[in-house]
C-alpha cells in the first residue's frame, strides 16, 4: 500500500517540481519597464475578503488580465483596519510586482493618532480609482422622508436619533463628525465591526439612520432609502436623491480607494503601474459595473497623487482636530 | 413545479462535475488546518468569473460544504480543527481516534455532516424569508445576551474545575481585546508592537491551542500517535448508520440549532458546534461519557456545522447579508457577477436561486461517498506513518497554515507561543477550550454590550434596552436555565436514588 | 495501562497558587494597562480583567485551605518536549528572515531526528529524508503556486 503512495507522490513531485522551476525563473529574468509585466502580480488588500476594497478590486482583476496578459492575483492581509498590511508594506519587494490597496480617510487619520506602525508618507500611492460618497441611510418605512426631517428630530431631542456606521474614526464617523458640525446637531453614533453589521442594525430597526455608501443603498435597493449623498453630482443609479451641497451643507466625500507600491519600486515602473490602472479605469465596461454597485469613479495618477493627498489631508486635519484625534 | 425542474438543472453533466471537483476540493482544503473554508471559497473566485452565475455558484457551494466537512479529520486525527467550525469535534472525535475508533468518527462525521447539510438546505429552500426576518430582530443587546448564554458553556467544556474553566475564559477575553478596538478605535494592549495591531487572531489561536500540545507530548514517547485499528475492518459503515438511527434526536437538534445560528450574522459555526454540543450532552443520558470519545458528541458538531452552510446563506440571499465569512466571499463573488441579492433572488432570479440550492443539494449527497473514501485514506496513512516524519508534517501544516490565514508570519510566533503556553496551562487543569470560547465570544459580547449601552442612553432608558425586549428575555431565560439545570441535577444526583447503570 | 487515570493525580496546592499568581498579576497588568484607554474601549476589557482577578484570588484561597488535586500530566521525555519547544520557535521567529523554505526544511529534519526513537540505518535516513521531502515540496507547491500565498522569501537573501 505505502508503495502505492509513493509512486503517486513521486510523480506528483516531478510535475510540481518542473512548475515550481518555471515560477522561480520567471522573477530573475524581469527586466526594465518597457516589458513590465512580464509575469504576475500579487496584489494585497489589508483587509479581509467580501468587503468593498475586495469587491473592487475583484472588478479590475479581468481588464487586467485583458491589457496586460498577466493576473492580477488578490490577497488578503487583514488587521488593525489595514494597519497591518500598511506597517509591512515598505518592507516588501519593490520591483512592481508586488501592489497593496490603500485607502482614504484610513491612512491618513490612523497615523494622527497612536502609532500604527505605519507613517502616511511612506505609502506610496500610485493610482486611486474611485471613491463610495457617503450617505446618511434610513428605511423605506421612516418617518424622515427628507434631510430637513431628521434634523429637525435631532433639534428636538439631541442626541436620540441613533446612527449606526462602521467602527470609530472611520469614513462613517468622520462623516457623521461632519454632518453634525454642518447642521449644528447631536446624535448618537454606534460604531459596528464594518459596513455589513451597520447595515443589518439599520434592516433591523436597531437604528433610525445609517451612515454608509451610495454603495449600500445600491445593495438594500428595496428596503432603503437615501436622503442625501455626499457627492458633487447626483448618483447616475440615484438620480432622485439630493446632494448634501444641494441642500446647503458643503459635504463631498467618503471611501477613497487606490494603491500603493513599496518605496525603493523604481519610479518607471511606478508610473507603468499607474498607467495601466487608469487604462482600466477608461474603459467602459468597467465603468459600467462600478456605476451599477453604486461606485464613482475617479482618475488620480502618480504624477497628481502628492497633490490629491495634499488636498485630502488638509481636510481630514480639520475633522480629526474637531473629533480630539490631535491637539 | 418550476422549483423541480429549476433544481433538476443542478443536474446536468458539467453542473454535476463542478459539485464534485468542488467537494473533493473543498475537503482537502478544509482538512489542512489554517486553510477555512474562507479561503478555500476566496481562491476558488477568480476561477468562477468565466462562468455562468448557476454554474460558479454550485462550485463555490460546493467547496464551501466540503471545506467545512473536510475540517473535521484534523479535529479528529491530530486534534486540531480545521476550521473553527470544528472545535466541538475535537473534544470528542480525538479521543475516539486515540483509542483506535477514528475509522468510525469519519465515518460518523461523515454522515452527521450529510444530514446537517441537508437540513440546513432544506430550511434556504423553504423557510428563508421568513428566518431572514427574524434574523433582523437580533439587535446588539440580542447579541450580548447570547454571548453571555455562550459563555455559559464554560462549565460544561472545563474537564474538572469550574474555577479554572472561568480563569480560562477570563483570559481568553482579554487576548480578544487586544489590537485595535471597533469602539472607540483605541490601540489595547499592543505595547508598541505593529504586529500586535491586527490582534490575535482566532484560527490561529486554535492551531497553536489544540495542536502544539498535541506535539509536545507527541515527541515525549515512542508509543504511537493513534491506536491501529483492527486488520481488515471495513470504514465501520453499518455500525455508523446504527449509531446514527439511535443519535436521530441528537442529530435533528443539532441541525436546527445549527440552522437558527447561522441565520445570525456574526455568530458563526463556530458557535453553531458548541451549543449543539453542549445541548446534547445535557441531554444525554451518558453524559459522563462526553469528552472521552462519545459517538453524540462527533455527530451532534458535526450536524450542526454543516448544517450553517444552507443557514448562512438565508441572510445572504434575502437580505444581502452575510451569515458566516465565507458568505462574504460568495456575496461578493455574485456582486461581481452584476448579480443582486435581495427579494430579487426569489423572484426574477429564481432560476439561478434554485439551480444553486438543488446544487447544494446534490453536493451535500456527494460528500457521502467522496468523503467515505478520502476519510478512510486520511485515517489510514495518519496511522501508518512513522512518528520521526508525522511530527515534522504536523508541525510543517500548523506553520503554513497559521501563515496563510493573513499572510503574517507574526501571526505563525503568536500560535507557537499560544501552544506552549496553553500546554504549560493545561498541565495546571486551564484547558483550551474555555481560552477558545472566550476568544470567540469576547467581541460579540463586547460589541454588543457598548453598543446595547449607547443605544439605551439615546433612547433614555439603559435597563429597558438590556432588559424590555421580549427577544433578550427570552435568551436571559436560556441563560439561567443553563446555569441553574446543572445546579439542579447535581443537587438531584446527591439524593441517594441513583440512575441505574450506565457502563 | 494498570493505573486507572482517575486515581493518578497529584497534590496540586503548589502548582494552583503559582496558577493563581500569574493570573493575578496578568489581570492586574490588564487594569494598569488600561488607563489611557477611552471609556468606550476600556469598559469591557476592565471588567474581565476585575472578573479574572477574583477568581484567581478565589482559586488561591482554595489551595491554601483545601486539597485540590490534579491529574498526573502524561508521560515522558521532558528533553524532547523542551526541544520541540524549542525548534518551533525558533521556526517561526526565522520565517522572515532565513524565508520559509530554509527555514522549514531545516525545522522538519530537526524535528524528525528529534521525533526519532529507534536506530537510524542508511537506508531508513534515505527513506525518511525523501518522504520529509516530498511533503514539504508537495504542500509548497499547494500553497505557493496553487494557491498563490506569497511565502516569505526571507529577508537575509534580499542583497545577495
Amino acid at each position: 500500500m505505502r508503495q502505492i503512495r509513493f509512486k503517486t507522490l513521486k510523480a506528483a513531485a516531478l510535475v510540481g517540481g518542473l512548475l515550481s522551476a518555471a515560477t522561480l525563473a520567471g522573477p530573475a529574468a524581469a527586466a526594465g519597464a518597457e516589458d513590465f509585466p512580464d509575469h504576475n502580480i500579487q496584489y494585497i488588500i489589508p483587509f479581509g475578503p467580501g468587503g468593498e476594497s475586495d469587491i473592487s478590486a475583484r472588478l479590475q482583476q479581468k481588464y487586467f488580465q485583458d491589457l496586460t496578459g498577466q493576473q492580477l492575483i488578490i490577497q488578503y492581509m487583514a488587521g488593525g483596519g489595514g494597519a497591518v498590511g500598511w506597517s509591512q508594506l515598505n518592507e516588501m519587494d519593490g520591483d512592481g510586482y508586488t501592489i497593496m490597496g490603500t485607502n482614504l480617510p484610513h491612512i491618513i487619520l490612523k497615523p494622527m493618532g497612536k502609532d500604527p506602525g505605519f507613517k502616511t508618507a511612506d505609502l506610496k500611492n500610485f493610482y486611486y480609482f474611485h471613491y463610495s460618497p457617503d450617505a446618511l441611510i434610513v428605511r423605506n418605512d421612516s418617518p424622515y422622508k427628507t434631510l430637513d426631517d431628521l434634523i429637525a428630530a435631532a433639534k428636538e431631542k439631541p442626541g436620540s436619533i441613533t446612527v449606526s456606521g462602521s467602527g470609530t474614526q472611520s469614513a462613517n464617523d468622520i462623516a457623521n463628525r461632519r454632518f453634525e458640525s454642518l447642521a449644528d446637531v447631536k446624535t448618537t453614533y454606534i460604531p459596528f465591526k464594518g459596513t455589513g453589521a451597520a447595515v443589518t442594525a439599520l434592516l433591523g430597526g436597531q437604528v433610525q439612520a445609517e451612515w454608509g455608501y451610495t454603495t449600500t443603498a445600491a445593495n438594500h435597493k428595496d428596503k432603503v432609502r437615501m436622503l442625501a449623498v455626499s457627492a458633487d453630482n447626483r448618483h447616475p443609479l440615484f438620480p432622485d436623491v439630493p446632494t448634501f451641497k444641494e441642500l446647503g451643507y458643503d459635504m463631498t466625500g467618503g471611501a477613497y480607494r487606490g494603491m500603493a507600491v513599496p518605496k525603493d519600486t523604481p519610479d518607471d515602473v511606478t508610473q507603468k503601474l499607474s498607467g495601466i490602472f487608469q487604462q482600466i479605469n477608461q474603459n467602459p465596461e468597467f465603468r459600467q459595473k462600478m456605476q451599477n454597485l453604486g461606485f464613482v469613479l475617479i482618475d488620480v495618477p502618480y504624477m497628481k497623487m502628492a497633490d490629491f493627498m495634499a488636498k485630502r489631508r488638509a481636510e481630514y486635519e480639520k475633522v480629526a482636530r474637531e473629533m480630539g484625534i490631535i491637539e | 413545479m418550476d422549483t423541480l425542474s429549476f433544481m433538476a438543472a443542478a443536474l446536468s453533466p458539467v453542473n454535476l462535475m463542478l459539485a464534485i471537483v468542488g467537494v473533493a476540493a473543498g475537503i482537502l482544503i478544509g482538512a489542512l488546518p489554517g486553510l477555512s473554508a474562507t479561503m478555500a471559497v476566496a481562491v476558488l473566485v477568480p476561477v468562477t468569473f468565466g462562468m455562468a452565475p448557476e454554474a460558479a455558484l454550485i462550485m463555490l457551494g460546493a467547496i464551501y460544504t466540503g471545506a467545512i466537512y473536510g475540517g473535521s479529520y484534523a479535529a479528529i486525527l491530530v486534534n486540531t480543527p480545521g476550521t473553527p467550525s470544528a472545535i466541538a469535534t475535537t473534544f470528542d472525535g480525538y479521543p475516539m481516534a486515540k483509542r483506535g475508533d477514528g475509522d468510525l468518527a469519519v465515518t460518523l462525521s461523515t454522515l452527521s455532516s450529510m444530514v446537517g447539510g441537508l437540513v440546513g438546505a432544506l430550511a434556504l429552500l423553504t423557510l428563508a424569508p421568513l428566518l431572514a426576518q427574524i434574523a433582523l430582530k437580533f439587535g446588539p443587546v440580542e447579541y450580548f445576551w447570547l454571548a453571555i448564554f455562550g459563555l455559559t458553556l464554560i462549565s460544561a467544556l472545563s474537564e474538572g474545575s469550574t474555577l479554572k474553566g472561568f480563569i480560562g475564559a477570563g483570559l481568553g477575553l482579554l487576548l480578544s481585546t487586544v489590537g485595535v478596538s471597533v469602539i472607540g478605535a483605541d490601540i489595547r494592549y499592543a505595547f508598541g508592537s505593529q504586529f500586535l495591531l491586527g490582534g490575535v487572531e482566532t484560527i490561529s489561536a486554535l492551531i497553536g491551542l489544540y495542536c502544539v500540545p498535541v506535539l509536545i507530548d507527541l515527541v515525549a514517547t515512542p508509543s504511537a500517535h493513534l491506536e491501529p485499528p483492527e486488520k481488515g475492518r471495513g470504514i465501520r459503515f453499518a455500525e455508523g448508520l446504527s449509531l446514527m438511527w439511535r443519535g436521530k434526536f441528537n442529530s435533528l437538534r443539532s441541525a436546527i440549532i445549527g440552522t437558527a445560528v447561522a441565520i445570525l450574522p456574526g455568530a458563526g459555526g463556530s458557535i453553531a458546534s458548541l451549543v449543539s454540543y453542549s445541548e446534547a450532552r445535557r441531554t444525554s443520558k451518558h453524559s459522563e461519557n462526553f469528552g472521552k470519545g462519545e459517538p453524540d458528541g462527533v455527530i451532534a458538531t458535526e450536524t450542526a456545522n454543516n448544517a450553517t452552510v444552507g443557514g448562512g446563506f438565508i441572510p445572504t440571499f434575502v437580505l444581502g447579508i452575510p451569515g458566516t465569512p465565507p458568505d462574504a466571499v460568495i456575496l461578493g463573488a455574485l456582486l461581481v457577477q452584476g448579480f443582486r441579492t435581495g427579494p430579487e433572488m426569489f423572484t426574477t432570479n429564481v432560476g439561478v436561486t434554485y439551480t444553486f440550492i438543488g446544487g447544494l443539494f446534490i453536493a451535500t449527497l456527494l460528500m457521502l461517498p467522496i468523503g467515505l473514501l478520502i476519510g478512510r485514506y486520511a485515517f489510514k496513512s495518519i496511522v501508518s506513518i512513522p512518528k520521526a516524519l508525522l511530527v515534522p508534517s504536523i508541525a510543517f501544516m500548523t506553520i503554513i497554515g497559521t501563515y496563510a490565514i493573513r499572510n503574517n508570519p507574526f501571526d505563525v510566533v503568536v500560535m507557537v507561543v499560544l501552544g506552549v503556553i496553553g500546554w504549560v496551562l493545561s498541565r495546571y487543569g486551564v484547558k483550551p477550550s474555555p481560552i477558545v470560547l472566550g476568544l470567540i465570544l469576547g467581541p460579540i459580547a463586547e460589541q454588543g454590550f457598548v453598543q446595547g449601552y449607547l443605544m439605551g442612553n439615546a433612547s433614555g432608558s439603559v435597563v429597558n434596552a438590556f432588559f424590555g425586549r421580549p427577544l433578550s428575555l427570552a435568551i436571559i431565560a436560556m441563560v439561567l436555565l443553563s446555569v441553574l439545570f446543572p445546579l439542579w441535577r447535581a443537587w438531584r444526583s446527591r439524593t441517594p436514588k441513583e440512575t441505574a447503570n450506565g457502563h | 495501562m494498570a493505573t486507572d487515570p482517575q486515581t493518578a493525580t497529584l497534590d496540586a496546592r503548589r502548582s494552583d497558587r503559582l496558577l493563581a499568581l500569574v493570573m493575578i498579576v496578568i489581570a492586574t497588568g490588564a487594569i494598569v494597562f488600561s488607563r489611557d484607554m477611552s471609556i468606550m474601549a476600556s469598559v469591557f476589557p476592565r471588567t474581565i480583567a476585575v472578573l479574572l482577578l477574583v477568581f484567581s484570588v478565589a482559586l488561591l484561597i482554595k489551595s491554601v485551605v483545601a486539597h485540590p488535586r490534579r491529574a498526573r500530566p502524561e508521560a515522558g521525555s521532558v528533553a524532547r518536549r523542551l526541544g520541540l519547544i524549542a525548534v518551533m520557535l525558533i521556526w517561526s521567529l526565522s520565517l522572515k528572515w532565513l524565508g520559509f523554505l530554509v527555514a522549514s526544511v531545516a525545522s522538519a529534519a530537526l524535528l524528525a531526528a528529534h521525533a526519532h526513537y529507534h536506530a537510524w540505518t542508511a537506508r531508513r535516513l534515505g527513506g525518511y529524508a525523501v518522504a520529509l521531502g516530498l511533503i514539504i515540496g508537495g504542500f509548497y507547491i499547494l500553497f505557493a503556486i496553487v494557491l498563490n500565498v506569497p511565502l516569505p522569501a526571507g529577508l537575509l537573501w534580499r542583497h545577495f
